[in-house]
């Protein structure tokens, strides 16, 4: 997927065209990070590594970028990039579970929202990922195959899964099982 | 059992996110099970994602701007350094080898009183046939380590560790 600039391209100055200027890629960052943190900071958890990978994530991007890549193509491919990231992350055995996302003042609903974020935090780093290429940015399965590398016949069985299971933990009774426990 | 798919999920889905709810939908999201898994599941997600987005923000542009530049040019760096180590894995192989080939050549041909001339003269003439492509190899094999790794000596140092002008 990832494509370095050939030596031809280097010699005859494509790369030169290709470069992304930093007000370019400022306007790129602004509409893309907020969503790419998110992303991570919901499968990973942690702010501080969501951080390091949301660096690292551009840094590749800038590094590895196809000069042919429409706006949906570049989303998919941040996202493919934030995502071979975390995997890596993850087999690399870091402790990804403390600390907790730190809490910024006192909501009215803020019970409500641990409890959904507890419940949450019980999926899988892999069904986090899915249900929130799905339903937080909207991607099709086509786009969530591109980000996350997984077939498309297979997300559509997956995200069934995903959903199916997030939606039992969610059903008030559960929730009640899990605060009792 | 309930069913696994409904063609108006991603329907459901979208106003979720929307917030923008046609009747006969929010009529359909209430009756239809698959339909209600996805407006919680979306629902529950979308709350975690507003936190998320409200409680801290992403670094700075000009922070990950830095440092992608950095990463860049120690990337170039490694590159030339590639070139610069074959260009030494080369020297390795060849400079012995050139140095035992001149030895052994150097034994056959006769000693004679102005010796620094006719040394040339023969070496030069000894380098013909399987020495002459070899030598001619390994020249141009160095020179292709030197041209590439300069070459991406020159562009690590045209990627300046500083903001744009235009910033």
């Amino acid at each position: 997927m990832e494509r370095t600039p050939g030596i031809v391209s280097l010699v005859f100055g494509e790369a030169q065209n290709s470069a992304l200027d930093e007000a370019t890629f400022r306007l790129l960052y602004d509409a893309t990070a907020q969503p790419l943190r998110a992303y991570l900071l919901h499968v990973c958890r942690r702010p501080d590594v969501a951080d390091d990978l949301l660096q690292e994530t551009y840094c590749r991007y800038l590094l590895h970028r196809r000069t042919d890549m429409d706006e949906t193509q570049t989303r998919s491919y941040l996202f493919r990039i934030a995502t071979n990231l975390m995997h890596d992350r993850i087999r690399s055995r870091v402790d990804l579970a403390v600390p907790e996302i730190p809490e910024r003042g006192v909501a009215p609903d803020l019970a409500t929202r641990l409890d959904v974020r507890s419940t949450l935090r019980q999926l899988r780093p892999r069904e986090r990922e899915l249900l929130w290429l799905a339903y937080v940015e909207g991607m099709n399965h086509k786009e969530i195959a591109a980000a996350t590398g997984l077939r498309p016949l297979s997300i559509k069985i997956l995200l069934f899964r995903a959903r199916r299971k997030a939606a039992q933990l969610l059903a008030p009774e559960t929730r009640k099982q899990t605060r009792l426990a | 059992m309930k069913p696994r798919r409904c063609e108006q999920a991603s329907d459901v889905a979208r106003a979720a996110r929307t917030g923008f709810w046609p009747a006969a939908l929010e009529q359909h999201a209430q009756s239809c099970p698959v339909c209600a898994e996805t407006r919680a599941v979306t629902e529950a997600l979308l709350q975690e994602s507003m936190h998320m987005r409200t409680a801290s923000s992403a670094p700075p542009a000009s922070q990950v701007w830095l440092e992608a530049r950095r990463r860049a040019r120690l990337h170039l760096r490694h590159r030339a350094l590639f070139w610069f180590r074959a260009l030494r894995a080369v020297a390795c192989i060849y400079l012995p080898a050139a140095l035992l080939w001149a030895v052994s050549h150097r034994t056959l041909v006769p000693v004679r009183e102005a010796w620094k001339p006719s040394f040339r003269a023969d070496f030069s003439s000894l380098l013909t046939g399987p020495a002459e492509v070899v030598a001619l190899s390994g020249a141009l094999l160095a020179a292709l380590c030197i041209t590439m790794g300069s070459w991406y000596l020159v562009r690590e140092a045209r990627t300046p560790l500083q903001h744009s002008p235009s910033r």
